[in-house]
């Protein structure tokens, strides 16, 4: 169970940094309702739904990302 | 008074604990839902997110972090919710710590109603001062009253029927040794205890007739008859006084002597001078009557929240108390007129003494005068409708009962058919039994109704 707790405070701190980006102007409205949709459901998506929305969400960004690197 | 708001009565820990293991738990939801309103939780932002909670599980939708935050972040009550929540995570407790931490809120929160009664009936105390201390005191005992009777609300009030069918075979089995009445409250008069089974605990019976008719003799009758076994009762009197009810008794009782000849008393002669046998046999009546459980309120232009406070301090005193009668409906002085129509306040004092009647598990048999309606039909028999501004009175009471003497109406016809004295007791209705008419006698100079015929037409 304590993974529950550990992936929602990480969650929430990450929802908090987009607050945060969100009232300095480096987050749009939309794109932070987005993220906080993947967050809600992260754990239903497939790997490639979950690709798609990041996809949507980076306006394609995240093709660029050298997963391989990881 | 400082001291008081300074040491409010709250528990952060328990409440954090609470949102945290229901978060994580979401089917512990059900098991607190009835038990926990949101005013349990003094942390207005701790209240906020529990009623959120209760809010996402009650549309059925999944509850998380993320939801929660997204509510709270839509009402805009919480600056930061997200750094709230995080504050919440760190009060993950185990499902162990549920029913601790609710029974602590619970705590907390009658504490802290207990303590707002208390500053309520200071300032009612200081600020009103100048008015009547009676409704002071009634209005404190009803603050009191409230902040301590809640407590209990929302625990299990689900009752298996292995537990039902228990108090029902107890009760069946005391009947059966004799320990109990026949079901309900037995008043002695085996016409009307055939036809309800006795009055029932929790049951508001209105005795309603025209004028004359008889209806506080009777009530009076049922009352000395209840005590007689040892069964306390309160009778509350706003027309007469104590004096008039106290003699109204002594003179139904004297009505054993009424076959004495030389020994009778009558009521005149009561009120005037007694011989000395009579006073001897008046005595008599009154060392009996001294013991009977009878307590007596006389105090005109009460209204409902008077009547249940001094109602509530006797079943205190009295546990065992076995009836409540009211003396009369149309004399109790609405709480708040307003704008609201007379009907309405009526169905509205009705419905409160029903409730009362079932807070305080007694009977309570309420009189009430009928409209002059009667009077203008050929058939003078009362009828629903005939109950003065009767609003919902039919609605609310669990049962009706109207007296009617034809001998009022038709004097001479009485005579000739030798139905004088006879009152016919019309149950118009009963929620727990039939309706139907049956007859007593009623000896009208000595207030006394007397069970000779005994042949109820039950339908």
């Amino acid at each position: 169970m304590a993974s529950f707790e550990d992936s929602e405070r990480v969650k929430l701190r990450f929802i908090e940094t987009c607050e945060r980006l969100l009232t300095s102007g480096q987050l749009q409205e939309d794109d932070f309702e987005q993220i906080l949709e993947i967050l809600e459901a992260i754990d239903d998506y497939t790997e490639e739904e979950l690709y798609q929305k990041l996809r949507r969400l980076t306006h394609g960004a995240i093709d660029r990302f050298p997963w391989d690197a990881l | 008074m400082n001291s008081i708001t300074n040491l409010v009565p709250r528990d952060s820990g328990a409440e954090q604990r609470i949102l945290g293991i229901l978060i994580k738990y979401p089917e512990k939801v059900d098991q607190v839902i009835d038990r926990l309103r949101p005013e349990h939780f003094y942390d207005s932002v701790h209240r906020h997110v529990y009623s959120t909670i209760v809010d996402l599980y009650n549309a059925g939708g999944r509850i998380s972090y993320t939801q929660i935050y997204n509510r709270l972040r839509r009402s805009s009550t919480i600056e930061s919710p997200a750094q709230m929540l995080i504050g919440l995570t760190e009060s993950f407790a185990a499902v162990s710590e549920l029913e601790p931490s609710i029974a602590a809120l619970r705590n907390k929160e009658a504490s802290r109603r207990l303590l707002r009664a208390v500053e309520e009936i200071r300032s009612l105390a200081v600020d009103e001062g100048d008015q009547d201390l009676s409704s002071i005191q009634a209005k404190a005992q009803e603050l009191i009253f409230a902040a301590t009777q809640n407590t209990l609300q929302g625990e299990d009030e689900t009752k298996s029927l292995l537990d039902v069918l228990n108090k029902c075979y107890i009760n069946l089995v005391e009947r059966r040794q004799g320990i109990s009445d026949a079901y309900g409250l037995s008043v002695r008069f085996p016409s009307i205890d055939a036809m309800t089974t006795g009055l029932k605990r929790k049951d508001l019976i209105i005795l309603a007739a025209r004028p004359s008719m008889g209806k506080t003799a009777l009530a009076m009758n049922m009352v000395v008859n209840v005590a007689k076994r040892h069964i306390p009762v309160l009778v509350m009197s706003l027309e007469m006084d104590d004096e008039q009810i106290g003699d109204r008794i002594v003179l139904s009782e004297l009505f054993r002597y009424k076959e004495e000849g030389a020994f009778e008393i009558t009521s005149s002669e009561y009120q005037t001078r007694l011989s000395d046998e009579q006073f001897s046999k008046a005595q008599r009546v009154f060392n009996e009557l001294y013991r009977l459980p009878i307590q007596i309120i006389d105090k005109r232009g009460l209204s409902v929240a008077e009547m249940r406070a001094k109602a509530r301090k006797v079943k205190t005193a009295s546990p065992n108390l076995g009836l409540i009668v009211i003396d009369y409906l149309q004399l109790i002085k609405p709480t708040v007129q307003g704008q609201r129509s007379w009907s309405l306040l009526v169905g509205e004092m009705v419905r409160e003494l029903r409730d009362l009647a079932g807070e305080l598990d007694v009977p309570i048999v309420l009189l009430s005068q009928l409209n002059r309606g009667v009077e203008s039909r050929e058939n003078k028999r009362p009828m629903m409708s005939d109950l003065r501004d009767s609003g919902n009175i039919e609605e609310f009471a669990d049962a009706v009962v109207f007296l009617y003497r034809d001998d009022y109406y038709h004097p001479e016809e009485a005579v000739q058919n030798g139905t004088e004295g006879q009152v016919e007791i019309i149950f118009a209705k009963q929620r727990k039994g039939p309706t139907g008419t049956v007859r007593l006698r009623f000896v009208k100079e000595y207030t006394r109704f007397i069970d000779e015929f005994n042949n109820g037409e039950v339908r």
